[in-house]
């Protein structure tokens, strides 16, 4: 086949996918709409959004219980009412009432102050602070716990006017650096990640057996189109998709949620079209199996989990051991994480990340290289 | 002498254990109009799918416009047009939109392209309909759609499979007439039907497929004239035995027995005595006759007309004592 | 309403007749808990391991004695694994700035005299905080290590400057008072709830849209059976489908070693609501989009919405102020709620009689609309 032939027959290809979607508002809207909007949305609302800090204890009602009715134990209630981490300060409860209500959804922790407080602290020594915490709400007892240690850090129980420096306790002060990140940022890039590979696994595999059910890719098959044409034409199309999702994602993040990314726009839409093309040749060998388009959806489901865990979506991959890490450690996708992750949160330059660039481009040659060998062998699984 | 624009070399498909076609032998001549007859299930389909490439040929080959099928398929799919199930058109692009999108694919150039999409549009007056999603269009629209699609390129053949079923018959009349006249035109023609009267209405040379297996070739006459040989009568009647049924099938002329109670269906050779001797073989056994119909053979009847008999059918599709021992338990 | 019953009935045993057919929806009823669990073990395994390999490197620019005591904790930390030792603050920054290390431990120069002396000082910590979590364990990792060094300072009696060191003033001591297993696995009991969602979801794909598609709901409805008839026939069916599902995550969550407190049947009655609330939904969704393929993609794409906002992963307590009044409007929310109570507070019926509440009323809402809507787009 010439070059000409070849280009011609992909952009045919490309132009038909096109008009095809436009003319399925539903898949518009899936795959524009729902998909990153939702994705983006839900990050959003739950993280509140990049620069937003709040506190997780702010507005959780708690019991305070004052057994030592001192001085020292009057302060320590002023500072925590008037600190923000503890706005729902609860008062009147008796002990064992208290402990009983945990778990109603009426309060999540008693904090207990118990008899000999201000004693003790005016002995110089450590002054005991007891919180029951329902703590099947995940990760409430260290959120009070540390609320509670940083309000009371230079707490002194002699002085009326509580220090207001945020003072050192160790000799040794730690000083931190490396810029910090919102929730709402770091959790963009596994956002991003998500969109792409969730819609573009959906295109691709989903779209060639759909082709298969209804007939069409019979149609091109006994055309004089040949498979590279038909491949590079589905890729061209859906790159052109994926351009417009990351751009949806980017203007969610920056205008809706305030994010800040720290490369420019143009990398991160050529990232992300890495990711989708890497996606998309992984998308074309499954397609080659002949699944109903159902049964590539639930695939797609299991693959986009499965990357979830083990591709440092949302667990660092250092943190994983043994076979989790091997596994890790061979994902494509999570060097492509990687990349963008420390591009668009640190503005890391890519030429300083060539290694994992290169082991997700070879992987993506990898990956079209097999779907070509697999779609031609399974050619009459696909039109049968 | 008129060049063969198809020509089979032991044309086999095998899918998993099952043989769908064997060793199939035919050839068409171009221009011509060559029918391919079968029950369902006979392997015409699977065989017409080999020809257009969407299937590889287990073994042997095929030479189609003097391209070999199996080493170079792209060059044969340049010279061919299909209209089959599971070849279909974009649902959700209209009629001019698929037409235009296949004609890139088949190198017509823009102006070119657009005359011959509106050309065909006309020929088969879709009018306000080609700009329909395909998916809004009747089933009948839809084949026409399938056809203008399968000769939008002028290939030099053209398979259409089971094409006009489904068809009200003014349209699947006009269809044959369309398909005559490019046969006229030089185009070659496979047409597969499992109809026993369509190829006698067009078809230049009909195959008769069963079991996988090409039984007959010949032309229409001579299928007609041997299946006009054939007679079916079917007596309604009760209490039958063993016995009388025996009895009756060792009748010369018989060709095939089968009792479903309470209905006797004898096929044989045309014969004016046969209807009294057989009310008088029934009768003499004290057998209870409530009707008689002559009615028209079946496919199968007819194949077992045209092959030779049930001897010839085991024979051709090596059937053994037990497997017919089988087949009369159920013929019982 | 003895027909309702007969009616709904044959409409629930070929339900589940033909869900044994499907492998497709057989895979998803039994292989998605496994895997998801699965999954979710690796992960909380990983957040509750007792030691690390989080890389990390150190530039000792002080080279003292009592420096040297610093890097000899960091190193036995089990947290983090020191991988290499560094000249310059540039080569750890370096470091960190190009992936090789998550962290980089700057120990600057005078640190061990300022410490003697004056009895204070500092660390440098750089951490490379596009990730996660590991940043917090490299944190956790140097204060960890600083303070084994002063504790080993006062406990050999060390009388210089660092003897007047006192400790927070404050100690909180924490008592959890749920039933939860130390290694943490707050995921299982939202895993549930998720469970029941997406297969309920599942059940609403076979249950009318694939119906549909077959051309199998037409002659339903040509029959004399009312169109209710068939949707409690199918909700039944999701029911049983669901106790199903249910009983095979808490095979997986007792051999996990979860400890079940409460009453197992208000976990099949939460479950089963859960179930009916979203085929409830579905069915009302299912009058709009015809295709089943449409409908899955939906489906899953809610899936990642719902694990943040539904309570699944995170409690609707800790997400922030828009995020809790959304998760709040979503009855899901009630319904993850009351599971993640009763597995690990063994709360009773009166603590999750308003989650009941609210996923009845909305099913109940719901399903009237569903069966309009249906009439109305046969």
């Amino acid at each position: 086949m010439s070059k000409s032939k070849f280009l011609s027959d992909t952009l045919a290809v490309t132009i038909n996918e096109f008009r095809v979607l436009r003319r399925n508002r539903t898949a518009i809207l899936l795959s524009l709409v729902v998909i990153p909007f939702f994705f983006t949305a839900a990050l959003g609302v739950g993280s509140g959004g990049a620069g937003t800090s709040y506190s997780v204890t702010a507005k959780i009602p708690i019991a305070f219980i004052d057994d030592d009715q001192t001085v020292a134990s009057g302060r320590v209630y002023a500072i925590l009412a008037r600190s923000g981490d503890f706005h729902q300060l609860i008062q009147g409860y008796r002990e064992d009432n208290a402990i009983a209500t945990l778990g109603t959804g009426k309060i999540y922790a008693v904090i207990v102050i118990p008899k000999g407080f201000q004693d003790r602290l005016l002995n110089d020594q450590v002054g005991h602070i007891t919180v029951y915490v329902d703590d099947s709400v995940a990760d409430l007892g260290s959120a009070i716990q540390g609320n509670l240690l940083k309000n009371l850090q230079d707490f002194n129980p002699r002085l009326e006017v509580q220090p207001v420096r945020v003072g050192v306790s160790s000799p040794i002060e730690i000083v931190a650096r490396g810029v910090k990140f919102s929730g709402f940022d770091v959790g963009l890039t596994v956002i991003l990640g998500l969109v792409i590979i969730f819609a573009t696994f959906y295109e691709i595999a989903g779209g060639i057996s759909r082709e298969s059910e209804e007939g069409t890719y019979a149609r091109l098959a006994v055309s004089p189109i040949g498979l590279g044409a038909i491949m590079a034409g589905k890729t061209f199309y859906d790159l052109g998709l994926n351009a417009v999702r990351a751009l949806i994602v980017c203007a969610l993040a920056v205008y809706g949620y305030g994010a800040r990314p720290n490369t420019d726009l143009l990398t991160i839409v050529g990232l992300s079209l890495l990711m989708a093309l890497l996606t998309m040749g992984f998308g074309f060998i499954i397609s080659a199996l002949g699944l109903g388009v159902r049964a590539v959806i639930i695939v797609e489901f299991f693959l986009v989990l499965f990357l979830f865990a083990f591709s440092g979506f949302i667990i660092d991959r250092e943190l994983l051991t043994g076979f989790s890490k091997t596994i890790s450690y061979s994902l494509p996708w999570a060097y492509g994480i990687e990349v963008i992750r420390r591009a668009v949160l640190i503005g890391q330059p890519l030429w300083t990340m060539a290694n994992q660039l290169m082991f997700v481009v070879v992987s993506t040659v990898v990956f079209y290289g097999i779907a070509y060998f697999v779609l031609k062998i399974s050619r009459e699984r696909l039109v049968i | 002498m008129l060049e063969k624009a198809i020509e089979t070399h032991n044309l086999t498909k095998v899918f998993g254990h099952f043989t769908a076609v064997d060793g199939l032998n035919f050839d068409v001549r171009e221009g011509e109009l060559f029918g391919l007859l079968g029950p369902n299930g006979a392997g015409k389909t699977t065989t017409v799918r080999m020809l257009c490439t969407l299937l590889e040929p287990t073994t042997g080959t095929a030479t189609i416009a003097g391209y070999d099928l199996v080493k170079e398929p792209a060059k044969v799919r340049r010279q061919i047009g299909v209209v089959s199930e599971g070849v279909m058109l974009y649902k959700d692009l209209s009629i001019e939109e698929n037409l235009k999108f296949l004609s890139k694919l088949y190198d017509l150039s823009g102006e070119k392209a657009d005359q011959r999409v509106k050309e065909l549009l006309e020929m088969f007056d879709f009018r306000e309909k080609a700009k329909r999603q395909v998916r809004a269009l009747s089933s009948g629209w839809t084949k026409k759609a399938l056809i203008c699609a399968a000769i939008l390129h002028r290939p030099k053949i053209l398979f259409l499979d089971e094409v006009t079923s489904g068809l009200d018959p003014q349209s699947a009349t006009a269809l044959r007439d369309f398909t005559r006249n490019l046969c006229n035109q030089g185009v070659t023609v496979v047409w597969t039907t499992h109809y026993m009267t369509e190829p006698e209405k067009i078809c230049d040379r009909v195959g008769i497929v069963y079991g996988g297996r090409m039984i007959q070739i010949g032309s229409p006459n001579d299928l007609k004239r041997k299946v006009s040989e054939l007679s079916v009568m079917e007596i309604e009647v009760s209490n039958l035995s063993q016995e009388t049924i025996d009895k009756i099938r060792s009748v010369q002329e018989i060709c095939n027995l089968r009792y479903e109670p309470p209905f006797l269906r004898i096929s044989c050779e045309r014969d004016d005595e046969l209807t009294e001797k057989m009310t008088k073989t029934l009768l003499s056994e004290g057998v209870k006759i409530r009707a008689i119909n002559t009615l028209e053979p079946t496919l199968e009847e007819a194949f077992i007309k045209l092959t030779g008999g049930e001897d010839e059918i085991d024979r051709i599709l090596g059937r053994n004592d037990t497997d017919r021992q089988v087949m009369k338990e159920r013929s019982k | 309403m003895k027909e309702l019953v007969r009616d709904s009935f044959a409409v629930t045993v070929k339900e589940l007749k033909e869900l044994s057919r499907d492998p497709v929806s057989l895979a998803l009823t039994i292989m998605f808990p496994i895997l998801l669990i699965s999954i979710f073990v690796v992960i909380s395994q990983a957040f509750g391991a007792s030691s690390y390999n989080i890389p990390v490197v150190v530039a000792d620019l002080d080279g003292s004695s009592v420096s040297k005591v610093l890097l000899d904790k960091l190193t036995t930390s089990p947290l983090i694994r020191v991988n290499q030792f560094v000249q310059t603050d540039e080569q750890a920054v370096q470091a960190v700035q190009s992936g090789m290390a998550t962290g980089a431990v700057i120990i600057p120069k005078g640190f061990g005299q300022a410490l003697l002396s004056s009895g204070h000082t500092y660390v440098i910590l750089q951490t490379d905080n596009s990730k996660l979590t590991a940043p917090l364990l490299v944190n956790a990792a140097l204060s960890s290590s600083i303070q084994a060094m002063l504790d080993e300072a006062t406990q050999t009696g060390y009388t210089g400057a660092l003897s007047g060191f006192k400790a927070a003033p404050v100690d909180v001591i924490i008592r959890p008072i749920s039933g939860r297993p130390p290694s943490g696995d707050p995921f299982l009991p939202g895993m549930l709830g998720m469970i029941t969602i997406l297969g309920a979801f599942d059940d609403i794909v076979n249950a009318i849209t694939r119906e549909r598609e077959r051309g199998t709901f037409p002659r339903l409805v040509l029959t004399p059976i009312n169109i209710f008839s068939v949707y409690m026939g199918k909700m039944s069916s999701t029911v049983v489908i669901n106790a199903v599902r249910t009983t095979l995550m808490l095979i997986i969550f007792a051999l996990s070693g979860l400890v079940i407190r409460g009453n197992i049947i208000f976990i099949y009655l939460t479950t089963s609501l859960i179930a009916v609330f979203t085929l409830s939904l579905g069915l009302v969704i299912s009058s709009r989009v015809r295709s089943s393929s449409t409908l899955t993609i939906l489906e899953i794409a809610l899936t990642f919405p719902l694990f943040q906002l539904s309570g699944a992963v995170s409690s609707a307590e800790t997400l922030a102020p828009e995020g809790r009044a959304l998760a709040y409007s979503l009855p899901w929310t009630y319904g993850n709620d009351a599971i993640r109570r009763i597995i690990y507070l063994g709360v009773g019926f009166n603590a999750i009689a308003v989650d009941i509440l609210v996923l009845l009323l909305s099913s109940l809402v719901l399903l009237p609309i569903a069966t309009l809507l249906a009439k109305r787009t046969m």
